[in-house]
């Protein structure tokens, strides 16, 4: 990068609130898995709820309001890996933001 | 089932050639899956296209304006064939992406997994954060609402081949459809074509076919890319206006690992920057 544009670049503001935004709806994203045909978003309702059941199979409302009979364990764990990973992604980017951001920046 | 990517490209006076073939690396490498290319060049780089579909073009040319953060700019522009996706795509699964939509993430891959005849995003955000393409764009007025045809899902079956042949016969007629939902017929939009083709083959309701969850994450023609690392972060700047706290000045944002549908064409075909990308899909 030539001079003038690392020059323009650091007089560049942050737009924080625009990344926070930009990065919550990143996150929801990457919550989405599918089993058996169904797409799930991976909230802490539906490990809570999975968690609640014994049986190893319940039917499920996935998010396009399809009841899916779903393998709970499976789901449980694919659910719980999603979350994780998407929790980690977000809360990494959020500690980033912090140490590029400026107080002036908005 | 085969799965794949299919990509169109035309060139005009912008290079789609080189961005579906930086476009096809990315696909490659997150999502794993082959990449065809339908395009009329044959200049095309050896080794990154699982296929190449040379297909003319036989249709208007249309002329679009891009508003770049330097100014603005008239391009002719080529997209008139994507309503032949599902009859020329050699998938029984097909990814189709605009070429100017880059996949950092392996997060479309679940796709694959659904049981979607044909699903794409229903809204778009802007990483700058401004209000221009947010939730709520309608096709038309008062309109209907507007699906995004950047990147469609589908598999081979009637519903998705009923979608790309109503889009056929949208194009065909489109100072008719035009009229019909209230809207300009100045340039043709894949996005109006498939809106309208969707809402009305699924009952003129628009709960009853599938959206792609989470946004189409969008840099609009006003953004630069300013800077790529090697780390994967891809710096994006663009002009702001002066506001009340604010002087006019440079914002900036970054993103990372994160899918993103670049509109502005002239940045993305800066060969610095494209080489730079080109690198993150080693």
């Amino acid at each position: 990068m030539d001079s003038s544009k690392l020059k323009e670049l650091a007089d560049a503001q942050f737009a924080k609130s625009a990344f926070l935004t930009n990065l919550k709806e990143i996150y929801d994203a990457k919550l989405t898995i599918t089993h058996r045909g169904g797409t799930f978003v991976a909230r802490p309702e539906l490990i809570a709820f999975l968690n609640s059941w014994h049986e190893p199979e319940v039917h499920v409302e996935d998010i396009y309001n399809t009841p899916i009979l779903v393998d709970r364990t499976a789901l449980i764990d694919a659910a719980k890996i999603a979350y994780r990973m998407a929790s980690v992604y977000w809360a990494t980017e959020v500690q980033r933001a912090n140490t590029i951001g400026r107080e002036t920046d908005v | 089932m085969s799965k794949g990517a299919v990509i169109f490209a035309y060139n005009s006076t912008i290079d789609y050639v080189s961005m579906a073939t930086l476009a096809a690396k990315l696909v490659r490498k997150h999502l794993d899956i082959p990449v065809t290319l339908i395009t009329n060049s044959t200049a095309v780089e050896a080794g990154v296209f699982d296929q190449i579909i040379i297909l003319g073009l036989v249709d208007k040319e249309y002329e679009r304006v891009f508003k770049f953060g330097s100014g603005k700019e008239r391009v002719v522009w080529h997209n008139q064939n994507r309503s032949s996706a599902y009859d020329l795509s050699p998938y029984d699964q097909t990814l189709l992406i605009d070429a100017d939509y880059l996949i950092f993430d392996s997060g479309l891959k679940y796709l694959f997994d659904t049981d979607n005849k044909i699903a794409c995003f229903n809204y778009v955000i802007d990483i700058n954060g401004s209000r221009g393409l947010q939730r709520g764009a309608r096709v038309g007025n008062p309109g209907i609402p507007m699906q995004w045809a950047t990147v469609v899902y589908f598999t081979k079956n009637q519903l998705a081949r009923a979608v790309f042949e109503f889009m056929q016969g949208i194009k065909e007629n489109y100072l008719y459809y035009a009229a019909a939902y209230n809207f300009t017929a100045q340039l043709y939009r894949n996005d109006y074509a498939l809106s309208i083709a969707l809402q009305a083959l699924t009952g003129y309701n628009d709960k009853n076919f599938r959206s792609i969850p989470g946004p189409l994450l969008t840099a609009n023609t006003g953004i630069d890319i300013a800077e790529v690392c090697k780390s994967g972060e891809i710096v994006f700047s663009w002009n702001h206006k002066e506001t009340e706290t604010v002087p006019a000045g440079k914002s900036f944002t970054v993103l990372k690992d994160t899918s993103i549908h670049i509109m502005n064409k002239r940045t993305i075909t800066d060969i610095d920057i494209i080489n730079q990308l080109t690198e993150l899909a080693l």
